[in-house]
């Protein structure tokens, strides 16, 4: 989480995550190279506005670098469609393969396009992570009418991620000082010592859900039951406002979509809208 | 208010109960106090009052067990919630907001409490407990006392006639568990609720209570009037339980008051000098030097150690204190090789430096193998040792740690103390030079540190260790250094920086009531048998 009540993290959490939401539907329905690279850069401002750390950025721009380079280079060296150019010949014809190993020009174009929807989701994802406290989150979540249980317990599974996280660390510590270095002692030894460093996260793990359980049971938690709450979430009207305009958007692109596949599906047509119709194939 | 009769509870399939013919009455307005060794069935007699081994659990429950005129066999857990509060030892795994103020209306969203009086009811638990200038403040902000007397106030504001505190502060420092006791004492006087803590540190809590429950093998042994607990010390010295300082000393002196507080024991003679401590620390070798040392957890951090300069000598047995956040971790961790220190700012002086063993403050995180022998096992064999060699030095340090008799049972089967001492075997077993113990007595008995420590007594250049315990210091320490301020304001023999009330009140170590007395009589006494001694 990052400086509590800056940018983002002011932001409501249904907000967010309707904007999540809405970007996940705009990638799916998204073909064209601008519209991804839009998308993209929506994504990279809303990332922005979250504020990450100097650490978040390095950790965003290393998972996003391989994750761009990984696709653009798998789809670029096994692209099967035609016409295919070569752009980086790898090995000639014949020397392992009949048609030899080349990395093609439209591969890495529909790898980019490709990777260019995952940067978009990704970012829009950092940056709803970073920036959403898990009260938020969960307050979120009860305000969309997620029954409170499964928000609850969704939420404390969040909250203990880092602390399970910091426990595998002393573990790894731990058997570090008593002198275990991996595949030093073989590949079975290793995989056994490996497996056997889960055990007292795990079980830390379940110690520390029987004491969660126990603690809020005796606060009087129950599945299902009526309960009141502290405050009333309300959404300000700006933030209906950008509610409104993020359902306009995903509205409005999926109707050309729709339009757009019925007319060259040859199911639907209209003169009318020759104008949509172009639109959607330029931009869309 | 409680009433428990010839209540007897057995876990799954064992056949010997964990609680056995338990009696029990608690009135309003009264506190009790319950105590035992570590495995007595003291938390089992509070999930059985709260109703969560009737209603969450598969245990078999036999007898009468009465909670404000209403069976809590038969009254629902989301019911029975309204009349008993129950307080946990780990603050951490009871919270599940994000602030103060969510926190206690947790419960009360709960019970269903209209909105505008769940508002009153928060300010009052709030206030009550001295968090109301906190409430809109990260919960994991705050520190470990502010956490448990926040769960203190989510349990009081749902009004509960009975309030149930398992083990409140035995994860606390000193500092937090005061907090604690204060609230309970605040508590005491402004409602009229049973209170029922199960605690082993006697010396904090017993001189609030009403009544000491003295339990053991889960049975009661003894249930006195509080004035009448420490009469006879025979039996809670059996039970190995921490006893309190002052009962403790005037029981080995053979008079017959039992004064409780420092401040109001009759004055007596100093008959005998006190024994001069033993060996010349400076002349002995160092082991390992600090040179402005300096540590920060980032770049933009301001430091926990900065401008360290320690050296650690052949047969130093060391206690770093200090209050939370002082870096006593830290400098055990940069000792240890787990953090990393600036080049030559820790010079080990012997070539190559010797073995280091460290002991987290989590020992269950030490314990990753399927038996106790592998656990003690584990780190000769990855020092290439053949399996007899391994063997035999694992069943030494299990011998070491009084764990012979469990090498073939998994080491979570295992008591807590029983735990750490495993972990302390499985890093004996690597024939350690240097031990580094971080919190080693945190929720641990008074018993089951003094056997961890004897195994310790022997066979080391160098053990270091951190503690907020006094008495473990004054009994396993021949030196003390105090962090505080990013550095060290004491190091010395522990009679000379105990007794500095400036630099105990700086590191925030609070004395314990020997201390306070010996101070009294003008002498440096540390422990009560060093008192008994030169009183005697």
């Amino acid at each position: 989480m990052n400086r509590h009540g800056d940018g983002l993290a002011r932001v409501d959490g249904r907000l967010k995550m309707a904007l999540g939401f809405s970007m996940s539907i705009h990638v799916v329905l998204a073909d064209s190279l601008p519209y991804l690279g839009l998308l993209a850069l929506a994504g990279l401002a809303v990332y922005l506005f979250a504020r990450p750390s100097a650490f978040q950025l390095k950790l965003t721009f290393i998972s996003i670098a391989l994750l761009a380079w990984g696709v653009m280079f798998s789809q670029g060296l096994f692209y099967g469609e035609y016409p295919r150019t070569v752009l980086v010949p790898l090995l000639p014809p014949n020397a392992i393969m009949p048609g030899g190993l080349n990395i093609y020009r439209e591969g890495v174009y529909y790898g980019l396009v490709q990777s260019l929807r995952m940067i978009a989701v990704t970012l829009t994802g950092y940056a709803i992570c970073f920036s959403t406290r898990p009260d938020q989150f969960y307050r979120g979540l009860l305000a969309m009418r997620v029954p409170f249980s499964v928000a609850f317990m969704a939420v404390s599974a969040i909250r203990f991620i880092p602390i399970v996280a910091g426990e595998f660390a002393t573990v790894r510590r731990a058997m570090t000082m008593k002198g275990y270095r991996p595949f030093r002692r073989g590949i079975r030894d290793t995989l056994a010592t490996e497996v056997a460093s889960l055990r007292p996260v795990l079980s830390g793990a379940i110690r520390r859900s029987e004491e969660v359980a126990i603690s809020i049971v005796t606060r009087g938690f129950a599945f299902g039951r009526p309960r009141t709450t502290l405050r009333e979430e309300r959404l300000s009207p700006a933030a209906w406002g950008v509610l409104a305009g993020l359902a306009a958007c995903v509205l409005a692109v999926t109707l050309c979509k729709v339009l757009f596949w019925l007319y060259i599906s040859e199911i639907y047509y209209t003169s009318v809208l020759r104008g949509l119709y172009q639109f959607t194939r330029t931009w869309l | 208010m409680i009433d428990l009769r010839q209540v007897t509870v057995r876990y799954g399939t064992r056949v010997e109960p964990t609680l056995s013919a338990v009696d029990l009455h608690v009135a309003p307005g009264e506190l009790v106090l319950v105590s035992g060794p570590t495995g007595c069935g003291k938390s089992t007699l509070i999930n059985c009052i709260n109703g969560v081994l009737l209603h969450e659990s598969d245990a078999r429950v036999e007898g009468v067990i009465r909670v404000v005129d209403h069976d809590v066999r038969t009254t629902p857990l989301d019911r029975l919630c309204r009349f008993v509060g129950s307080v946990f030892q780990n603050p951490d795994t009871q919270l599940c907001t994000a602030t103060p103020e969510t926190e206690v209306a947790f419960g009360l969203e709960n019970m269903a409490v209209p909105r505008p009086e769940m508002g009153v009811r928060i300010d009052e638990a709030l206030a009550l407990v001295g968090l109301a200038e906190v409430r809109h403040q990260p919960v994991e902000t705050l520190s470990g006392g502010q956490k448990q007397r926040l769960v203190i106030a989510c349990a009081v504001a749902m009004n509960p006639s009975v309030l149930l505190l398992d083990e409140p502060i035995s994860q606390l420092d000193p500092e937090g568990a005061d907090e604690i006791l204060a609230t309970l004492a605040r508590l005491m006087a402004e409602y009229d609720q049973a209170v029922l803590v199960v605690e082993h540190r006697l010396e904090e809590v017993a001189r609030l209570a009403d009544r000491v429950v003295v339990m053991e093998a889960g049975r009661v042994r003894g249930d006195w009037a509080a004035k009448q607990a420490f009469l006879d010390l025979a039996p809670l010295r059996k039970l190995g339980l921490s006893l309190p300082h002052m009962p403790d000393l005037f029981c080995r002196l053979g008079r017959r008051e039992r004064p409780f507080a420092p401040e109001e024991a009759p004055l007596l003679e100093v008959r005998h000098p006190m024994a001069p401590p033993s060996g010349d620390a400076a002349s002995r070798e160092p082991v390992v030097s600090l040179h402005d040392l300096r540590f920060a957890y980032g770049r933009h951090m301001d430091p926990v150690l900065d401008g360290v300069n320690l050296d650690l000598r052949r047969g130093d047995r060391v206690a770093l204190m200090g209050g939370n956040g002082s870096g006593k971790s830290t400098l055990l961790n940069l000792l240890a090789g787990a953090l990393r220190a600036a080049p030559g700012t820790v010079a080990w002086h012997a070539a190559p430096p010797p073995r280091i063993g460290l002991m987290v403050q989590q020992p269950d995180l030490m314990l990753f193998q399927l038996t106790v022998l592998d656990e003690a096992l584990f780190a000769p064999r990855h020092q290439g040792l053949t399996q007899e060699d391994a063997e035999r030095r694992a069943r030494a340090a299990l011998d070491r740690m009084s764990l012979l008799q469990h090498t073939g049972e998994p080491a979570f089967a295992l008591s807590r103390g029983q735990r750490l001492r495993a972990a302390v075997a499985s890093i004996l077993s690597m024939r350690p030079g240097v031990v580094l113990l971080d919190e080693p007595t945190t929720g641990q008995d008074r018993d089951q540190i003094e056997r961890m420590m004897d195994g310790l007594a022997a066979g080391l250049d160098l053990l270091v260790f951190c503690t907020h315990d006094v008495d473990t210091a004054a009994r396993h320490a021949n030196r003390v250094v105090l962090l505080a301020d990013h550095g060290i304001i004491a190091d010395g023999p522990p009679r000379e920086v105990l007794f500095d009330a400036a630099c105990l009140r700086a590191a925030r170590i609070r004395p314990t009531s020997a201390q306070v007395y010996a101070r009294r009589l003008g002498v440096k006494a540390l422990q009560v048998a060093e008192l008994a001694e030169i009183l005697r």
